[in-house]
């Protein structure tokens, strides 16, 4: 679901001494930029280290990213987590966090002017793991102005994917043109029989956002036909486009393309994508195909 | 395994093919075919490398036949064109081959422009027209058919700025007719599309710097008003999509950090895309073609890396790499950068030409050697790029014309094929056409065949072709400056005092064996011709000229030697013959003299014997008187010693006579001697007279000397100028060449107020970032007075005072309006007269506020000038100047003078009492105030427009409509001292220096020439960094100060030296030797 700029909540986590001034300015770019900030909170210096621990991990839980400010020295460790420093303590947090929450996101800076300072040891092993370590959902940025990373945490936390409600789970997603309606309604009927088949009729001048709605079926779906008889200058274009937007060859959705020969052109029209299975068959042989990809799918899954 | 396809293109943009692997840019697909559906119409913009043409190609095409764009039909006729060198021929081939209609009838067709396209596709069977009695009488199923068949028309122009950059579609400024018809067509096109709903869209990508010069083409500024698409940067979350995502739908993948440090490390600005894309492929190749998961140790062999930044294992692994590879190649590693990679590919891709030549090509003479090919690679990428407004910018060439400006016998356009393709390979893709793997042919092209560089990212990432661009701007700088030189000896009718100068002679000669600037070269540089066939003609001639000019120069220099050596020659002859001369005279007079003294000696002997004999002869005519008294005495003895004495007295007289003939013989000896020695003085005389003769030679030829000396210099002191205003990074270099120039030119006697190092002194302050425009409050002012203050009145009714540094006004005053303030005029420290909208006018004493109208007028006020404490003149619309009397506060009109036409500009000349008056007629008048008399004083055909009076009251500056002043001397009468021709455009506004020694001339092609008065014929000092054309002009404290249109105030220095104090007050360094060496030269001896 997309997110309104103001409900971003942002965790800044603490950071050494050095870097405190730095985290000043970074807060009120970000507050400037529409975002809530959730601190550890005052006096966390003087807190019991265990308190501590859960503290961090509560004010993590409230937020929907970090943010995590690398210096060039490691700053205060702590006794009751093997000396690790505050700054690597609250990373590490977030991201064991994160990996039970995929929606939460982590931002790291270490602003580039700092690179070529002097750095602490254990500083400079701390930022080689995290670098060495990055993982999806996270963000490791050097950029030296702190307000291309403020854009940079905005855009990102306002950009995810247009999700339809009330998609249904489908064994079949079938799509056809318009132009091929009739003969698509045959072949849906006879599949109708054997499986669960959710159809899409693209008309080209229909002001519906088609996209959107594939993207989100072929979650819910085992197996995506597109079919074509008279419209392959269409279907070739169009499948292209869906693989593209769906996953391609890394997606969980396999495509059958099937192009109808009782058009004689389309004996031809076969195309070569990975994920992909393209086949031009007399509209007869076309149920029983989509069963037996539909049942290796299924195979496949078990 | 099952080989992955690569899916990042590299340099090249995406194909259509290629969609498949488009990512990150779905959002901007989304609103461009959002703005088609609605207006039918797109100009894509965007800085170069920002991946416009793959957006259209990849993005923007696929997803409309792919259906995601609502258009009529369900088909797509995609023709796409770029406008090369024949923009209208190239838009005729794609739709003769889309609509299936003969080209010539296409061609012939669309040379009518207008809605010329338009009826072809209605024509065509892929229209449908539902209102037409075909579609209205077909059966179901042919109507069917017919609706399988249509298709929209989807007209692309790629590369748009190919309009202005090749000089046969545009030159001077000016569109040629061809490009001219393109253009009408698709814009009517697009016109009429919308206006019928029509489904034929139209698309231009265009490079966003050249969006100022589309104003050459009638409608196009406002096309690109209605629908433009300016292509963002990419965001961060957008390039992790280009980054990670192709990968995924090749089925590989890129690990998080790689994709991190990609986007962390990319450099800002230019290139951005197209070098990442280049990463990504050579990642993609290095990861074993996808089969590897892409990650920091490949970036590290292609982009070099910190080792101490790859894991454990992978550092080992680096490391281990890194000392196996070539030696030429470790040096690309020593300073990690993502820029590196295109560079390092680029050369190792030189390196290897050779090897690849000899190799892999069996159809191209194998006659050449390593260097040979390094050469080819060197001249064909130069010639493939170009130097546009001191831009390199890629430049279509075809083999043929590469393999001409190479220019070396062994060397056939099958050779410079052969040694280019390992740049075409599907590996390297950095020059077009691509060499396709499956298809052989591709691997051969004939000498018609046109080579492209895929992406002006390779020209500014590919350190040897920097450098070779910086030599190709050298060469054409030095072409530049020499036709200057050229020019002028042409211009005056090829006179030797217009020839090269020995310093001049000998750069120009050094740059000519060096670059051998032939005709095919000189052609690629030609922008003022439209056929290439011209360009050919003109460049051949200029070549020509070239070599008669560099030869006559030659010549004369050793005409002029040879002269100054025979000279010498005879200078020495004479010296040795005078040496001889004198030697010998003083030889002679020597021997003359000593033979003198001999003569003297023995006619002293001489005398004192005849002494001698006559003292024997009077002793003996003593005896002989003693004999002849003897005689008397004794007669016989006597007569006997008579005879005996007249005897003696005969041999005495011979003696006597003998000594007499010795004296003259001595005394002619000493006359030769006295002779002799005149004669030697004389030659003495002659020698003296011909050293002073030789030393008056040697100071000519010293003098002549040290003249060429000082010419090559101020030759220097033009090149630095003009060199110092090209773009380099450092800006410091633009100062540092500009002072150099001016220290040149002034330490060697140039003109102080030399316009090219005016210029230079001025662009370098410019470019530097410092302002000439004076910081004022956002008014829309009209008025313009300098004194104390700046002062300047505001359409809007603001009068306000600034300090010279602008800022927020030191005092301001308001009128109460009704209506705007059409014109304003500022007549002393206490009144201004303000005409406004409504055509009223008032006398402001804005001192004290108070507000006096001028009865009964109704007009609006052109020029209004104080006369005296108590009157005033106004003109306006009217062919006629009122004279008003305001004395008593109210103004009174105390006469209206009229006239043929229009009073466009007057000025009031106190000594003569006179009013000159400017007309719309081209006549100039005087009014005498003292009866109101009018004189004829010029007649012109064309509107004068401007007058000005200089400080001194002795000059009289006049500017027409034509671009012409006259400039009249004022004496008891006012007599046309001289006219010049400052501009094609018309004179809008003329000051005088406070010294009137400068006349600023603003015209309307936003320009001012600054003269000399005392020297008009010099060349002036043109100004045209300001953006509008100028409305006011005025000058104080030496600096020229400019209101514009745009209500902005900038002010330039008089003064060179002014200038030059700032250009070295911003100087943080000095050129270093490499910098000297390479922008001024070696020979000449370093300044700091």
């Amino acid at each position: 679901m997309s997110k309104n700029v103001d409900t971003i909540r942002v965790f800044l986590s603490e950071v050494s001494e050095e870097m405190k001034p730095t985290k000043d300015f970074l807060s009120k770019i970000l507050v400037r930029a529409g975002m809530e900030l959730i601190f550890l909170g005052p006096n966390y210096e003087e807190i019991d280290d265990e308190i501590l621990t859960n503290k961090i991990l509560d004010q993590v839980k409230k937020a929907d990213c970090t943010i995590h400010i690398l210096g060039h020295s490691y700053g205060k460790r702590i006794k009751n987590q093997k000396h690790t420093s505050l700054s690597e303590f609250q990373f590490y947090v977030a991201q064991n966090y994160q990996k039970e929450n995929v929606i939460s996101k982590i931002f790291i800076w270490y602003p580039e002017d700092l690179i070529d300072k002097p750095i602490d040891a254990s500083q400079e092993d701390f930022i080689n793991s995290v670098r060495n370590n990055i993982s999806a959902n996270m963000v490791y940025s050097n950029h030296e102005s702190p307000v291309v990373f403020v854009e940079d945490v905005r855009s990102i936390m306002l950009s995810d994917k247009k999700e339809i409600k009330d998609i249904k789970n489908t064994d079949i997603f079938f799509i056809y043109n318009e132009l091929d309606e009739d003969e698509a309604n045959e072949i849906v009927e006879l599949v109708s029989d054997i499986a669960d088949v959710t159809k899409l009729g693209i008309v080209q001048n229909s002001p519906d956002d088609y996209m959107t709605f594939i993207s989100n079926q072929m979650t819910k779906t085992k197996l995506l036909v597109i079919y074509f008889n008279r419209t392959s200058a269409w279907a070739t274009h169009f499948v292209q486009q869906v693989w593209n937007k769906t996953g391609g060859a890394s997606s969980q959705t396999p495509i059958l393309f099937l192009g109808d020969l009782q058009t004689e052109s389309n004996e031809n029209k076969n195309i070569t994508i990975p994920n992909v299975s393209s086949m031009m068959l007399e509209a007869d042989l076309m149920p029983l195909e989509i069963k037996v990809h539909l049942d290796t799918i299924k195979i496949e899954k078990i | 395994m099952e080989k992955k396809i690569c899916p990042y293109p590299g340099l090249r943009p995406f194909t259509e093919n290629e969609s498949i692997f488009f990512k990150g840019r779905e959002v901007h697909i989304r609103q461009i075919i959002r703005q088609l559906e609605e207006k039918k119409f797109v100009m894509i913009t965007g800085a170069s490398g920002d991946g416009k043409s793959s957006l259209v190609y990849a993005g923007v095409i696929p997803n409309a036949r792919a259906g995601f764009f609502r258009a009529k039909f369900n088909n797509w006729l995609i023709t796409d064109f770029r406008p090369e060198r024949s923009p209208l021929q190239n838009l005729a081939r794609t739709i003769s081959q889309h609509l299936e209609l003969d080209l010539a009838f296409v061609e012939e067709e669309l040379g009518y422009g207008f809605s010329a396209l338009i009826s072809l596709y209605k024509q065509s069977k892929f229209y449908i027209d539902y209102t037409s009695e075909k579609w209205l009488t077909a059966s179901k199923d042919d109507q069917k058919k017919m609706k399988q068949e249509a298709s929209n028309l989807f007209i692309l122009a790629d590369q748009f700025e190919e309009f202005f950059t090749n000089s046969e579609n545009f030159s001077n400024n000016k569109p040629s007719a061809n490009a001219y018809t393109t253009i009408n067509l698709l814009l009517e096109t697009a016109r009429i599309a919308d206006q019928d709903d029509l489904p034929i869209y139209i698309a231009f990508t265009m490079r966003s710097d050249y969006i100022s010069q589309s104003v050459a083409f009638k409608g196009l500024p406002e096309f690109i008003g209605f629908s433009q698409f300016f292509v963002p940067r990419l965001k961060r979350n957008e390039l992790q999509q280009i980054i990670e995502e192709p990968a995924i739908l090749s089925g590989g993948k890129v690990s998080k950090s790689l994709s991190e440090k990609l986007i962390n490390d990319l450099p800002n600005g230019f290139d951005q895309l197209p070098l990442l894309q280049h990463i990504m492929n050579r990642l993609w190749k290095v990861a074993d073609d996808g089969n590897q998961e892409l990650g920091l140790l490949h970036l590290a062999k292609i982009a070099g890396m910190p080792s101490k930044i790859l894991k454990t294992g992978d550092r080992e692994n680096f490391d281990a790499w890194l000392l196996q590879i070539e030696d030429f190649r470790q040096v690309y590693y020593d300073k990690p950068m993502l820029t590196n990679v295109l560079n390092t590919h680029a050369n190792i891709l030189y390196e290897k030409a050779f090897d690849y030549f000899s190799e892999n090509i069996d159809w191209a003479k194998q006659n050449i050697t390593k260097a040979d090919a390094q050469l080819i690679i060197k001249i064909a990428f130069k010639s493939l790029t170009k130097i546009d407004e001191g831009r390199a910018v890629r430049n279509r060439m075809t083999l043929r014309e590469i393999t001409q400006i190479i220019n070396l016998p062994h060397i056939t356009y099958e050779t410079v094929c052969g040694v280019m393709n390992i740049y075409r390979l599907q590996d390297s893709t950095f020059v077009r056409p691509f060499i396709n793997d499956q298809d052989i042919a591709t691997q051969y092209l004939s000498a018609d065949d046109t080579f492209d560089i895929t992406h002006e990212a390779l020209i500014r990432n590919w350190k040897y072709l920097q450098e070779w661009e910086a030599e190709e701007m050298d060469n054409l700088s030095n072409l530049k400056d020499f036709q200057i030189q050229l020019n002028r000896w042409k211009d005056n009718n090829k006179s030797d005092a217009f020839l090269l100068a020995a310093g001049a002679l000998a750069y120009f000669e050094d740059w000519y064996n060096k670059s051998k600037p032939n005709k095919y070269w000189i052609a690629k540089y030609d922008s003022n011709s439209f056929s290439k066939e011209e360009k050919l003609e003109n460049a051949e001639i200029l070549s020509n000229e070239i070599v008669d000019f560099l030869q006559a120069s030659r010549k004369y220099l050793l005409a002029i030697k040879r002269k100054q050596q025979r000279l010498r020659t005879i200078l020495l002859i004479a010296a040795l013959i005078i040496i001889v001369i004198l030697s010998g005279v003083a030889f002679l007079a020597n021997s003359a003299r000593k033979y003198a003294e001999t003569q003297a000696v023995l006619i002293e002997k001489e005398k004192k014997q005849a002494e001698k004999q006559k003292e024997i002869a009077e002793s003996q005519k003593e005896i002989a008187i003693k004999a002849t008294e003897l005689a008397e005495e004794e007669k016989k003895r006597a007569e006997l010693n008579a005879y005996e004495a007249l005897v003696a007295k005969i041999l005495s007289d011979s003696a006597k006579t003998e000594a007499q003939k010795m004296r003259a013989l001595a005394e002619l000896s000493s006359e030769y001697a006295k002779k002799e020695a005149e004669n030697a003085k004389l030659a003495r005389d002659k020698a003296e007279e011909m050293r002073v003769l030789s030393e008056n030679e040697r100071k000519i030829a010293e003098t002549e000397r040290e003249r060429a000396n000082v010419l090559s210099y101020l030759a220097m002191a033009q090149s630095l100028a003009l060199k110092s205003k090209q773009n380099y990074n450092d800006k410091q270099v633009n100062l540092l060449l500009a002072y150099q120039a001016y220290k040149f030119n002034s330490d060697y006697g140039g003109s102080e107020q030399d316009p090219e190092i005016y210029k230079a002194l001025n662009y370098a302050i410019l470019n530097s970032g410092e302002k000439n425009s004076i910081p004022l409050e956002k008014e829309n002012f009209t008025s313009l007075s300098i004194n104390g203050a700046i002062s300047l009145i505001s359409k809007e009714g603001k009068f306000q005072k600034y300090a010279f540094a602008g800022g927020k006004p030191t005092w301001s005053k308001s009128l109460q309006l009704k209506t705007p303030v059409n014109s304003a005029f500022i007549i002393d420290a206490n009144y201004a007269i303000i005409g406004y909208e409504d055509r009223t006018a008032y006398l402001w004493n804005y001192e004290s506020n108070q507000v006096e109208k001028f009865s009964d007028y109704n007009d609006y006020i052109r020029g209004a000038i104080k006369l005296s404490n108590s009157t005033i003149a106004i003109s306006d619309r009217s062919p006629a100047l009122k004279i008003w009397n305001f004395e008593q506060k109210k103004p009174k009109l105390v006469i209206e003078i009229t006239f043929e036409a229009r009073v466009n500009n007057f000025v009031f000349v106190p000594k003569q009492n006179m009013i000159v008056a400017a007309c719309n007629d081209g006549n100039i008048l005087g009014i005498d105030l003292e009866n109101y008399e009018k004189k004829l004083l010029s007649v012109k055909k064309n509107r004068a427009t401007s007058i000005a009076l200089s400080p001194d009251q002795n000059l009289l500056a006049v500017g027409y409509s034509s671009g012409v002043i006259d400039i009249f001397s004022v004496s008891d009468k006012i007599i046309l001292k001289s006219t010049i021709y400052a501009s094609s455009a018309g004179v809008s506004n003329i000051a005088f220096s406070e010294n009137s020694q400068i006349v600023a001339i603003a015209t309307d092609d936003k320009r001012i020439n600054l003269y000399k008065v005392n020297y008009l014929e010099m060349s002036p000092v043109t100004i045209s960094d300001h953006e509008q054309n100028v409305k006011e002009l005025s000058i104080k404290n030496n600096r020229l100060y400019a209101l514009c249109y745009d209500s902005s105030l900038r002010f330039w220095e008089l003064s060179v030296k002014t200038y030059s104090d700032k250009v070295k007050s911003l100087l943080t360094r000095d050129l270093t030797t490499e910098e000297w060496n390479k922008y001024i030269g070696e020979e000449i001896k370093r300044e700091q």
